[in-house]
């Protein structure tokens, strides 16, 4: 190749077209995404409009739970979960109870980093909350996950909690371990969430798609 | 280039010849860091990827350590795999090929050796980073965002300096490899301040972020990574065997068809997902068109290989780069497979999509390094490799390890893929399932740490020999001087 300002064009034209196509397009096509409530009505000119007054989803997360997806984000938890439920027939992730519906793109925007994630060495979290509802369950389990599930690959989160002697003040916030489980403490000592280990629990908690959306309607089970 | 040009530009470039001499001269010492650098941050990563691995044998393996947790691991190794160990080791490639293409010596070669200490102190940053919990939990743009800035500055001036070699060449032709380092040079920056500026500084919203995100992790594979180990395969494979690359004519149409579809497919691993379905689809078939170049690779590059198969063998350097070449057209054709969406049902969320970052970083690009190192340190040291048995036990390791590390992902993900679409069969059974795939990897990764040590004891000696050759020259000259 002898034109050296050819080659740089070419180069040039290669990634502007990706870039105009993936980034530009996207951002074009789905920036302006907003809130909108469950159902449309139509109005007088016959254009489909929110209903006035229903509640717009998806909704704001409450605080403690925008703490927790910083928890998320800092443990590394994308790294092996994702959050996000695929369409049939490219998997069966409705009928294995991932989520009442598949997820769309509204879903996301009120969320400062999106971690749809790649990978699923854990479960699917985009409906955990609708899951497990149990706080404790999901405190034991980031304490310890073989406590809750024998046999899980997910390692245990022991610096999330506490270890003290067990009090009036302890023993309200302390981890209810099963009966006769080989992780709880020696008696006279309880293990404590630290304010870290209650935020995430709370966004886990506050993880699911609940609600309908005008291009994502969850059907009733037959 | 004419195929009269190539045979040309093999006699241009016989070792020894005066030119050459300052040419590699000017470089010299960047090269060297820039190798230091790069075999530093394999063996870090190297370690990193033992300890994620026993993590996943046993997950309680070093647990109490917030510092250490899995997720932090692949993080820390995914950054000095990708920012240390590939990007150092490209720098040297693409810096000492493009002087030795255009027959030119780098000027100001200093400057190189600054940008190339601040580029590793922006990683040391971006690790400390990673394991105080900054990371971005975007794999493979997982350092804080605020080491960008670093890397940038440094990354601009080793840019600056091998476009400006290109154009200060003493001969009017150009060579494939250097379209190919010319591409990577231009298109890194640029896709890495995009990412940084819609992912970071000024997020996006929703999925734009995951599409940005993909797209990134794509162009950093296949405008990054691959062109730079294609150059180091079409400048050594006919330097070191004294033959034309196969089919020369045709490398123009791959480098075009490969650079067009593969910065056009970065979305096949967002199938199914919450995103634009056309995307999605525009990807599937520029993926699929990869056919093209992979092709003419198999044609050109393989084809050559094959054609002189015996002396591949005989050769160290050629060895390594043989396993890269065959191990990039099975990634192609993995990536052209996995993107069809019926596959894509069976192989989604899997690891499968591990063992194809595996394999492009280290089946392909770090065995093409390997060989380009076989090759340029005994130049670079003026000193034979001091032991012939570490060679062959480095390539023996490194290519079964990487191999049962592809392997073990690609099948274990495979099953985890069939079980997936099996609703009754629970997570946590093919969690457990997974184990002895885990197992496997582990297994890998030691093998690959055992090798990378073996290659870097290969090199210390080597190094010791020089000096102990070196060393009683020395000292003569400095005894007759006192006399």
């Amino acid at each position: 190749m002898k034109h050296f300002p050819l080659l740089l064009i070419g180069i040039f034209a290669v990634l502007a077209s990706s870039f105009l196509v993936f980034v530009l397009t996207t951002q074009n096509q789905l920036g302006s995404l907003k809130q909108s409530t469950e159902g449309l009505e139509q109005n007088d000119d016959g254009e489909l409009v929110m209903i006035e007054g229903d509640p717009l989803f998806p909704a704001k997360k409450p605080g403690l739970a925008d703490q927790g997806s910083l928890e998320y984000i800092k443990m590394g938890c994308v790294y092996c979960h994702s959050q996000q439920v695929r369409r049939a027939p490219l998997s069966v992730d409705i009928e294995r109870g991932l989520g009442l519906r598949v997820s769309v793109p509204r879903d996301y925007i009120l969320q400062d980093r999106v971690l749809i994630g790649n990978q699923r060495v854990g479960p699917d979290l985009s409906n955990i909350g609708l899951r497990q509802t149990d706080q404790n369950w999901h405190l034991l389990h980031l304490y310890n996950p073989q406590i809750t599930s024998p046999g899980s690959l997910m390692p245990p989160f022991p610096f999330l909690f506490e270890l003290e002697p067990i009090s009036e003040a302890t023993a309200a916030s302390a981890l209810v371990f099963p009966e006769g489980s080989e992780f709880s403490p020696e008696a006279g000592w309880v293990v404590v969430p630290s304010r870290r280990a209650l935020a995430l629990v709370e966004y886990l908690l506050a993880l699911k798609f609940d609600y309908n959306l005008p291009e994502a309607i969850i059907l009733e089970n037959e | 280039m004419s195929l009269n040009q190539s045979a040309d530009f093999l006699s241009s470039t016989k070792p020894g010849d005066q030119a050459l001499d300052v040419v590699d001269k000017s470089i010299h010492l960047s090269l060297c860091y820039f190798i230091i650098s790069g075999l530093a941050w394999l063996l870090i990563g190297s370690v990193l990827g033992v300890v994620g691995g026993m993590k996943m044998v046993d997950p309680s393996f070093l647990a109490s350590f917030e510092f250490l947790t899995y997720g932090r691991v692949q993080a820390a190794l995914n950054s000095s795999l990708m920012m240390g160990w590939v990007s150092n080791i490209a720098f040297a490639i693409a810096l000492w090929i493009m002087a030795r293409l255009s027959a030119a010596p780098v000027s100001h070669g200093g400057v190189l050796l600054i940008a190339g200490v601040i580029w590793n102190v922006g990683l040391s940053i971006g690790l400390l980073g990673i394991f105080i919990g900054d990371m971005t939990s975007l794999t493979w743009l997982d350092l804080p965002s605020y080491t960008s800035g670093i890397f940038l500055l440094s990354y601009s001036l080793i840019a600056v300096w091998g476009l400006v070699t290109f154009s200060n060449r003493n001969n009017n032709y150009s060579f494939v490899s250097q379209w190919y380092i010319i591409g990577a040079l231009l298109w890194f920056p640029w896709v890495y301040v995009i990412a940084q500026f819609f992912l970071f500084w000024f997020p996006v919203r929703g999925v734009t972020q995951s599409i940005i995100h993909a797209w990134y992790v794509n162009s950093i594979f296949y405008l990054w990574i691959a062109p730079i180990g294609l150059a180091a395969a079409y400048y050594l494979i006919p330097k070191i065997l004294r033959v034309p690359i196969r089919a020369y004519h045709m490398s123009s149409l791959a480098f075009w068809s490969f650079v067009f579809f593969s910065s056009w497919s970065g979305l096949f691993s967002l199938i199914g997902a919450p995103v634009p379905v056309w995307l999605v689809t525009v990807s599937i078939v520029s993926s699929i068109s990869l056919l093209i170049p992979i092709i003419i690779y198999s044609y050109s590059i393989l084809g050559t290989l094959i054609s002189k198969i015996s002396e591949v063998l005989k050769d160290a350097s050629l060895i390594f780069i043989a396993f890269g070449c065959f191990a990039f057209i099975e990634q192609l054709i993995i990536k052209v497979l996995i993107s069809i969406r019926a596959v894509d049902t069976f192989t989604h969320f899997t690891l499968i999509y591990e063992g194809f970052d595996w394999h492009l970083i280290y089946a392909f690009f770090s065995m093409v390094a390997f060989g380009v190192l076989y090759h340029l340190i005994p130049q670079l040291l003026k000193q034979e490799w001091a032991s012939g048995l570490l060679v062959k036990l480095h390539f023996i390791l490194s290519a079964l390890g990487v191999s049962l590390l592809v392997l073990a992902l690609y099948i274990g993900g495979w099953v985890q893929g069939m079980q997936f679409s099996q609703p009754e069969v629970s997570f946590l059974a093919i969690a457990t399932d997974l184990k002895f795939w885990m197992q496997l990897k582990f297994a890998s990764l030691i093998m690959l740490l055992l090798a990378n040590s073996i290659f870097v004891l290969n090199i210390l000696a080597t190094v010791a020999q020089r000096l102990l050759s070196v060393l009683p020259i020395i000292s003569t000259l400095k005894s007759n001087r006192a006399d």
